[in-house]
């Protein structure tokens, strides 16, 4: 995507986009809290021209509108949080199975490499099974990415599937941190000794998002492309 | 926009109905409280028939795509999240893109474009002032819209009240692409800074 996709706020605000162009914008601003911010002031400024247009509704209509309301079922709120009951009784035993499961198909076996790559490995499949097998580890799914986390620990790891493609030549796969306050580079993905992407571990101190995003070779200030991951953080 | 939610409440709903703001209200409509929306219906449905009225500007559509709206509102009180805007702007901003959705699906491409054909750059806005009816915004709207640039006004008024995408709205004013996005841009901040949206 071009950089100057910022400039579709206000398209966006007054719903002047088609609808591809709608969704790519809608990726773009969740990996651009400020472009989200500029779209909500937009989007309530769009609000006092349809206050503007205000007019009395014909008179049938409010019967009409409660009739269909009283036989319509409301959606349930978002997202409900898993129970807590279920978030806490998985067995430890099938949690670090998996992490032993999780570490053995992440990195690989019996390929030979330099023992000092190996050792970096090693240091991280540590960490990744410290938080997959914490007692409070949640797991979030999205498209080919998962992020599981640890708020005990502080500690996440951000999981990419083969399913995502490695970078062509002259570009990286970089990932961000995505809070409140702002989007934060959290560095190239690397890639494991056999080919695939190395799980990335991170602070999770107030970061609601990852994302991942195909950017210029060694990376860039901010994601100047639509992200290929975008997964939530429990 | 709360103080003129109340104020819209009390030009168009029974005396009294204002006494929660509509923040509350829809807290208590997503508990399932039909009384709640009833009183909700008070505040929101003027503005949601306007607008919806203004970009399809056929009565008999934009009851039925008001009704629409209405429900979806009520469908979705539950997911209502206070940090995306205030009520009547997740309101409007549903209402107006249904209105869109409508526009856009019901008219074949010719039609819309022998419509643009009628349509004389220059008039938009003194139509849309004319046809204006909600006394309280429409002064302060009208002021402020008059503060754009003609190209800005041009956009945002064809943009908004026709439901027209930022690619027909620069047909329609033979300008390029980047220029109308960029002015639909740039004309909305300048309103959200007279209008003074926080």
């Amino acid at each position: 995507m071009n950089p100057d996709v910022h400039t579709l706020t206000g398209a966006y605000a007054m719903n002047a986009l088609d609808a591809d162009e709608r969704r790519e914008f809608e990726r773009h601003m969740a990996v651009c809290p400020d472009c989200e911010r500029e779209t909500r002031e937009l989007e309530r400024t769009a609000a006092h021209l349809g206050m503007a247009a205000a007019t009395v509704p014909p008179p049938g209509l409010r019967a009409k509108v409660l009739a269909e309301v009283s036989r319509t079922r409301q959606q349930s709120p978002i997202a409900p949080a898993l129970p807590r009951q279920r978030r806490w009784a998985v067995p430890v035993v099938s949690l670090v199975a998996a992490a032993s499961v999780l570490v053995a198909v992440v990195f690989g076996i019996g390929v030979l490499t330099a023992n000092q790559e190996l050792d970096r490995e090693r240091a991280l499949a540590e960490q990744v099974t410290a938080i997959v097998g914490a007692a409070d580890a949640r797991t979030e799914v999205a498209g080919n990415g998962k992020v599981v986390s640890s708020r005990l620990l502080g500690k996440a790891v951000l999981l990419a599937s083969d399913q995502v493609p490695a970078p062509r030549s002259g570009k990286d796969l970089q990932a961000w941190a995505i809070s409140d306050s702002g989007v934060v580079s959290l560095g190239l993905m690397a890639r494991t000794h056999s080919g695939r992407h190395a799980p990335m571990v991170f602070p999770t101190t107030g970061v609601s998002k990852i994302g991942v995003t195909v950017e210029p070779s060694g990376g860039s200030a901010q994601p100047t492309t639509t992200p290929v991951l975008l997964v939530p953080v429990a | 926009m709360r103080d003129r939610a109340r104020a819209v409440s009390q030009l168009h709903g029974p005396a009294g109905v204002a006494t929660l703001t509509p923040e509350e209200l829809v807290q208590q409509v997503a508990r399932g409280d039909e009384a709640a929306f009833g009183q909700l219906y008070e505040v929101l449905a003027g503005p949601i028939y306007g607008v919806v009225l203004r970009v399809l500007r056929d009565q008999a559509q934009s009851e039925e795509v008001a009704q629409e709206v209405l429900v979806e509102l009520w469908r979705t009180a539950t997911r209502y999240a206070p940090d995306k805007g205030s009520v009547l702007t997740w309101a409007l901003t549903v209402a107006h893109r249904r209105a869109v959705d409508r526009v856009r699906s019901a008219q074949s491409s010719a039609d819309r474009e022998d419509r643009a054909g009628r349509l004389d750059a220059g008039r938009p806005f003194d139509e849309v002032s004319e046809q204006v009816t909600a006394r309280l915004e429409r002064e302060q709207v009208r002021i402020c819209l008059k503060a754009l640039t003609d190209l800005q006004r041009e956009a945002v008024l064809l943009a908004y009240y026709r439901g027209y995408t930022y690619r027909e709205v620069a047909e329609l004013l033979g300008s390029p692409l980047g220029t109308v996005k960029t002015r639909l841009r740039d004309g909305l901040i300048r309103l959200r800074d007279c209008l003074g949206v926080a």
